[in-house]
């Protein structure tokens, strides 16, 4: 994988590469859309959004390994043409819903009495509170999956165990975060 | 391994089939060791979720800042918004008339239906020489004040000292003004082959110079080209060519190269108007005949926009200008298409190739 493709910076988090890729890919995609499936400018910004931040996704979760110009707009192309159907058979609008995932896999929280719906009402609260450099460490550890050696050579930490250990103060704290809000 | 490392494991999903087995186990069996898994989920569950909200509000604005570029060009919109609504009225009445007598309105008509002066938007000129300074401000000072006579002499000296887009546009818009239409088809061109700047407005000038004179591929290409790329100008060119009696058909159709390919000039020109070669003022064209995928349809194609290596059997996208037999067509044909007229389906503008 090239140092400075765009797909490696990608997945190491660097908003410069997102960026790059989103005015990359833009006028072509929005021009195609709009010609090839009659859709207004409005909705083809919306879909060509989704479709990066799939390919985003997908990228970070190493769906995606390293691929040429072409095969990007491809990529790109597919996720749009497939989000664009699926909308147009649902008649609804676009929304980037990622509220389902992986909590179908875990069993219920007894949590004295508490209602689940409202604990995670307050994690929100507290995760989008949170600062440096916890926020940034957790969203590479979480988000992008890197190592904590990765994530060290990113923010500039000596090495994995100091950004392990941050990680492990950056949870207790917002445990303790949690706990302040309950109150 | 403590428990926060075991289930930061097994939310990475690294653990074996075995270890998974016991961690289930555990998790059925250990209240404790299943809130401290709930607790740890949720939090990587919504940092997840922050983050790809956060890269969403982030795409949101690096698409703001594109809008944003573009609100230069959008300083003409309020003027474009008088003479849109000046010209739905005179659409109206000139549907009204097509009624009457069921022609469709010469080449002249139209243009002096969409042509409109540009609006001046140059007032502030930024730091060049001096003498360079004044001789455009007289210039545009004569271009406000209607006088286009002395504006094209001041602009062609300018441009011959210090060619740019913006001298260059002025100079096609002032001859225009005073019906060198020839003269300011070359300023046109010009611009659009050896600037950035100025494109749209040209192509949309262009077209509505050799409207003018007659020249129909030259005012379809530029047409076909100004609603492909959605510029601010391809309103007014739908609706232009709809009044012509074209219809564009905006869904794209494959289509065969067939035969050789022609294109003019032979040379490429530089983009920034550094080198000044045999490309100046010509215009850009690449023609030759395309045939549907099933080799039904033959169509004569160009494009205003040549298309590197492009030969014999390569497959293009094309948008479909007009087909034969489709009801009446404006009887000003002149041009190449004309001579293949006969033996042809119609003709489709390609604006790209597989």
């Amino acid at each position: 994988m090239g140092e400075n493709s765009l797909i490696f910076r990608l997945r190491r988090g660097d908003k410069d590469a997102l960026e790059e890729i989103y005015r990359l890919y833009r006028p072509s995609f929005i021009k195609w859309i709009t010609y090839s499936h009659k859709c207004k400018e409005e909705q083809a910004i919306d879909i060509f959004q989704y479709a990066i931040l799939s390919f985003y996704e997908n990228v970070v979760d190493g769906v995606i390994e390293e691929m040429n110009d072409a095969g990007i707009k491809t990529y790109l192309y597919s996720i749009g043409k497939n989000k664009m159907l699926a909308d147009n058979r649902r008649n609804s609008k676009i929304s980037f819903n990622p509220d389902y995932e992986d909590r179908l896999l875990i069993e219920e929280l007894d949590s004295e009495g508490e209602p689940l719906q409202l604990k995670i009402e307050k994690m929100k609260d507290v995760i989008q509170k949170l600062q440096n450099p916890c926020a940034d460490i957790l969203r590479l550890f979480y988000f992008n999956n890197l190592s904590t050696d990765e994530i060290a050579e990113i923010m500039g930490y000596k090495n994995g165990n100091t950004v392990k250990n941050l990680k492990y103060k950056c949870i207790q704290r917002i445990k303790k975060l949690l706990i302040i809000t309950d109150e | 391994m403590s428990d926060f490392e075991l289930i930061e494991r097994y939310l990475a999903d690294v653990l074996t089939a075995e270890e998974k087995k016991a961690f289930r186990a555990r998790l059925l069996n250990d209240p404790i060791f299943n809130q401290e898994f709930q607790e740890l989920k949720e939090i990587r569950l919504q940092v997840r979720k922050q983050a790809k909200s956060e890269a969403l509000s982030f795409l949101t604005e690096v698409e703001q800042s594109i809008s944003e570029d573009k609100t230069t060009k959008d300083q003409t919109v309020m003027k474009k918004v008088i003479s849109i609504a000046a010209s739905v009225v005179l659409i109206a009445s000139l549907a009204y008339i097509g009624l009457l007598d069921r022609d469709l309105p010469s080449n002249s008509e139209l243009y002096g239906q969409y042509f409109n002066s540009y609006n001046n938007l140059n007032g502030q000129v930024r730091g060049e020489r001096s003498e360079e300074l004044s001789l455009r401000e007289s210039a545009m000072l004569a271009y406000d004040a209607g006088n286009y006579g002395a504006a094209v002499d001041m602009l062609a000296t300018k441009v011959s000292e210090a060619p740019n887009a913006t001298d260059y546009f002025y100079l096609g818009v002032s001859q225009m003004e005073i019906e060198e239409y020839d003269e300011a088809v070359v300023s046109f061109n010009t611009v659009i082959n050896n600037f950035n700047a100025f494109k749209d407005q040209s192509k949309w000038y262009l077209a509505l110079a050799t409207l003018k004179t007659n020249d129909e591929d030259a005012y379809l290409g530029a047409l076909a080209n100004i609603i492909y790329n959605k510029s601010e100008y391809s309103v007014d060119a739908q609706s232009l060519l709809e009044q012509l009696g074209f219809d564009l058909d905006t869904e794209l159709m494959d289509a065969l190269v067939d035969g050789s390919v022609k294109k003019r000039p032979d040379e490429d020109s530089s983009p920034d108007g550094s080198q000044w070669d045999s490309t100046v003022g010509k215009r850009k064209m690449q023609w030759g005949i395309v045939r549907s995928l099933d080799g039904l349809e033959k169509y004569a194609f160009f494009t205003e926009e040549p298309l590197q290596d492009l030969f014999d059997g390569d497959r293009v996208l094309t948008v479909v200008i007009e087909k034969k037999l489709r009801g009446k067509q404006n009887s000003q044909n002149r041009g190449g298409y004309g001579r293949f007229k006969k033996e042809l389906d119609g003709r489709v503008y390609v604006v790209d190739k597989y």
